[in-house]
């Protein structure tokens, strides 16, 4: 087990492709650590560069404060869990868990013991003699992560192990794969695009977009701190809503403006960024801090966002509904546990309380202001005010 | 809706038997296969009966003698004379040496094109050549270059010194000149397969052995070949059964000689039946490579049916997935 630094790591494919930009990070050991991002972001690559499967062209990559990314794959002793695809298939089972002890040279008493710990560990001690093609995907990545963790790795790097499993398997997984870190302790990376299982699953986590770091925190950080308005958008439940209000002008107890042409109206605490001369306003709101409200109903006594509407569309969650928005040409998605039925192009207005706005910098997307923790709770006395 | 009912109707009322969901009668179905059944019968099934027939007869085509029943006396004749063992060897020496040799090298190239990263279908394209090629064009291209007067091959090996010798016509080296010839030919259908088989392993199969601590030999070995080995069983059969076949190069090269020397069954079987027109004998040789060819098959498919390995295409999960851990 060991600590990870990755030092100014870059990687290019060709003269072209910067595919990491200059990526700094510092995992601890017995860390449980995601690297989270749209499909391009570079995630993939710093995994394998961590793995050894591909060199940095610039940069460093340290276990325990020793550089080792001149280091093949066994001298690392990294382990890996692929995507898919990657057992031996005429192998079973057995014969690709005990492979990387064999090539080793193991007793075969050692590789009997450690065979059957981790076959026990991964709950697969009857799958030990199929192969491949007779386990279904999740007992081929059971078999896989048993692989990988036989032979005590200083580094566990998984490449999105579970992205191909049907959703409640993949629920299933995501816990049973959290508990084996705890147990173990084996310092541990998961590239994944899905922010449920980084959230999850993970320590900390770090945000990339096209081969540059974004953000590197605990869920908890990311999703309530965002840096910028697409890690704002891309972590989360539900994708945050980041649109613009722009001919903004100071009414004194509020800020009128302007969402696609639709007047709208702003609260008085977002003044500041009328202060450095600005007119335009890159505001966010988590669906889940949304109201949607109908002509008739009462308006809520506190300070917030308010514009008209139209539904555009709405999906049953079952115990909540998501409502679409749809204000000129931007639209505002909502999370509401409201039980109504709206229809659709019904004409609606929408309200977001001062305390769940979050203001992003128009030109730099930069946050400038975060929604306050506590604003779930307020929405909530707020409802039961309208109701 | 109507329509249907009707169709059915008439064709019942004409006692048919009923349709099928892609509309033929199995009347229909004789019908069409008719043709090509009587195709087989007259042009293969008939004619190897009458082979079978014949091989326990006298028959001799051009003398006037009755035909009558020998038994397995063409047989005991044949087992008899040195000329059949020795024709026996030469097939062997294509069976048993020239196809190892071209598994042996079609792999090599195989493996070394499967690493080249740029241009491999050019250069894959190009080393085909010679399969592609007539046989009768392949006989004559090495029949210059092998000319003891006019060729290439001995004028450059004079020019530094040496003194070859004639090889289509030389005792000692014909054999080898002909297996020589049908490795060049031949190795590539062999190297295709294997590639093939090569770019179905999938890349993450490699890279997971590179993690697992496995060395490229390792790999090799312990991975790449048991992968490959159901393509290699393919190439291997297929390469099998031609070697009992060689004939065109023979004919073209050698004739056959110098004397009878590199004379294989295909070509003793072509000297009894259309030399010597003893049909009988000659059938009776070709039922011997027949019995030869049908053995040594079934040994190389029970040889890699016991390893029973499964191809690297029927082993993705994406079928299975949906199943539970």
């Amino acid at each position: 087990m060991a600590s990870v630094t990755l030092d100014h790591l870059n990687k290019w494919f060709g003269p072209s492709v910067h595919a990491v930009q200059d990526v700094n990070i510092h995992i601890e050991d017995g860390e449980f650590f995601g690297l989270l991002g749209p499909s391009g972001s570079g995630k993939t690559s710093v995994l394998r560069m961590l793995v050894g499967l591909e060199r940095p062209t610039e940069g460093s990559i340290l276990f325990d404060g020793v550089p080792v990314h001149n280091k093949t794959p066994q001298e690392r002793n990294v382990a890996m869990v692929f995507e898919q695809n990657a057992l031996y298939p005429h192998m079973t089972a057995r014969q690709n868990i005990s492979y990387p002890l064999r090539v080793r040279r193991a007793s075969s008493e050692t590789i009997a013991r450690k065979v059957a710990e981790v076959a026990t560990l991964l709950n697969i001690g009857a799958l030990l003699d199929r192969r491949a093609s007779q386990m279904s995907g999740g007992q081929q990545q059971r078999v896989a992560i048993a692989r990988a963790l036989v032979r005590d790795p200083n580094l566990l790097c998984l490449d999105e192990p579970i992205a191909h499993l049907d959703t409640l398997l993949r629920a299933r997984l995501r816990g049973e794969l959290k508990r084996l870190q705890r147990a173990l302790g084996t310092t541990s990376v998961i590239v994944t695009h899905d922010p449920i299982e980084a959230m999850t699953m993970t320590d900390r986590l770090a945000v990339m977009r096209d081969g540059r770091l974004q953000q590197v925190g605990s869920a908890d950080e990311i999703h309530n701190r965002p840096v910028n308005a697409f890690v704002a958008q891309f972590f989360g439940l539900h994708s945050m809503n980041v649109f613009t209000v722009d001919s903004c002008v100071d009414q004194g107890d509020h800020i009128a403006g302007r969402v696609g042409g639709q007047p709208a109206r702003l609260p008085r605490t977002l003044e500041r960024f009328l202060n450095i001369g600005r007119r335009t306003a890159s505001i966010g709101a988590r669906p889940s801090g949304v109201m949607v409200l109908r002509a008739a109903d009462t308006a809520p006594a506190v300070e917030g966002f308010t514009a008209t509407g139209q539904v555009y569309v709405t999906e049953q969650l079952g115990d909540a509904q998501l409502v679409t928005v749809q204000i000129a040409d931007q639209s505002i998605q909502t999370l509401t546990p409201d039980p109504r039925a709206f229809e659709i192009d019904e004409p609606v207005r929408v309200f977001i309380p001062d305390d769940a706005l979050f203001l992003f910098d128009d030109k730099t997307q930069q946050t400038r202001r975060f929604a306050s923790r506590t604003a779930g709770d307020e929405l909530a006395a707020i409802r039961s005010e309208v109701a | 809706m109507a329509d249907l009912t009707i169709g059915y109707g008439k064709s019942s009322r004409w006692g048919r038997k009923p349709r099928r969901d892609d509309g033929v009668t199995e009347r229909g179905t004789l019908l069409l296969l008719g043709p090509a059944l009587l195709f087989l019968a007259v042009f293969a099934i008939w004619p190897f009966c009458y082979l079978i027939y014949a091989s326990f007869t006298s028959y001799q085509m051009a003398i006037p003698v009755p035909i009558h029943w020998v038994g397995l006396g063409n047989f005991q004749v044949l087992v008899k004379t040195t000329r059949f063992w020795h024709s026996l060897g030469v097939t062997a020496a294509f069976a048993l040496v020239s196809v190892p040799l071209q598994l042996l090298i079609g792999l090599c190239i195989a493996l070394l094109l499967n690493a080249v990263t740029r241009g491999r279908e050019v250069y894959a394209s190009l080393l085909l050549t010679p399969m592609m090629l007539a046989p009768i064009v392949v006989g004559f291209a090495w029949e210059l270059f092998l000319n003891p007067i006019y060729g290439p091959l001995n004028a450059l090996l004079k020019g530094i010194g040496l003194s070859p010798p004639a090889w289509a016509q030389s005792p000692v080296w014909a054999l080898p000149t002909l297996v020589a010839v049908d490795i060049w030919q031949w190795t590539p259908l062999v190297m295709v397969i294997l590639l093939a088989g090569l770019r179905s392993i999938p890349p993450r199969v490699y890279e997971a052995a590179k993690v697992d601590g496995s060395s490229a030999v390792q790999t090799f070995f312990n991975i790449v070949a048991p992968m490959l080995l159901p393509y290699f069983a393919v190439a291997f059969v297929l390469r099998f059964i031609d070697s009992f076949k060689v004939f065109d190069i023979i004919y073209i090269l050698t004739r056959g000689g110098p004397g009878t020397i590199t004379q294989n069954l295909a070509y003793y079987t072509y000297d009894l039946g259309f030399g010597r027109f003893q049909f009988g004998r000659s059938g009776a040789l070709s039922i011997i490579q027949l019995l030869l060819l049908t053995i040594g098959t079934m040994l190389i498919i029970k040889l890699v049916a016991k390893r029973n390995v499964p191809t690297a295409a029927v082993a993705g999960p994406a079928a299975n997935a949906k199943e539970g851990a």
